[in-house]
């Protein structure tokens, strides 16, 4: 997936509650949600094999959206 | 028109942003970890409760293999042990319909008296002659 640039109007749309700025602030963070959901587990071999926990990923970007407007910074 | 300072303050926003937005999401996987931690735990209980339960009401399987089935007037039971079964022989049908009802189908005396239309004193008496029987039997080969 190819970088966004973020920047300022955008952020303040999403906090302001806009839902298509808010999936644009997704999918900026999308690489460093997927390095929060990455699990790694052990399979019956022996060989360790990691994966994005999609129910993480959801609960993290659902928990973010939350979030967003509580933010106090962007005016 | 933006002016550098108003730049600058945007910039300074857009970090704090990142960092409360990088704040969230960490919390968010920490507080998911959490309760699918805490989950496990209680999927562990959850199977001692699964435990207790089998140990309190499960029964056992009796397999054909494992078993004699004796029967009297189309009353059958399942005999576990040989000598029970062998002293079971030994005693009248109608001694061996009374014990099947009381103790493998679990009937009141009165409720086996009003099925075999007998009374209540008739069917104390061949149960208890049938425990003579199995005692002697038992006393005699042991």
């Amino acid at each position: 997936m190819e970088q966004i640039e973020l920047d300022y109007e955008t952020v303040q749309l999403a906090v302001r509650g806009s839902r298509k700025a808010q999936e644009k602030l997704l999918i900026y963070y999308d690489r460093y949600i997927n390095t929060l959901s990455m699990v790694e587990e052990e399979d019956e071999e022996g060989h360790l094999r990691r994966y994005v926990d999609e129910d993480l990923k959801a609960e993290i970007q659902r928990k973010y959206l939350e979030a967003i407007s509580k933010c106090k910074v962007i005016k | 028109m933006s002016t550098p300072l108003y730049d600058e303050a945007q910039k300074m926003a857009l970090a704090i942003f990142d960092s409360f937005s990088k704040t969230a999401m960490r919390n968010a996987c920490r507080s998911y970890l959490s309760a699918k931690r805490k989950r496990k735990q209680k999927e562990v209980v959850g199977s001692e409760a699964v435990q207790y339960v089998i140990d309190t009401h499960g029964e056992t399987d009796i397999y054909p293999s494992e078993h004699i089935i004796t029967d009297s007037h189309g009353h059958s039971c399942v005999i576990t042990t040989e000598w029970l079964y062998q002293a079971m022989l030994q005693l009248t049908e109608q001694q061996k319909e009374v014990l099947i009802l009381e103790f493998w189908y679990g009937m009141m005396i009165c409720s086996i008296a009003e099925m075999l239309h007998i009374t209540e004193r008739t069917v104390y008496n061949r149960k208890q002659s049938a425990f003579r029987s199995i005692r002697k039997y038992y006393e005699e080969k042991r």
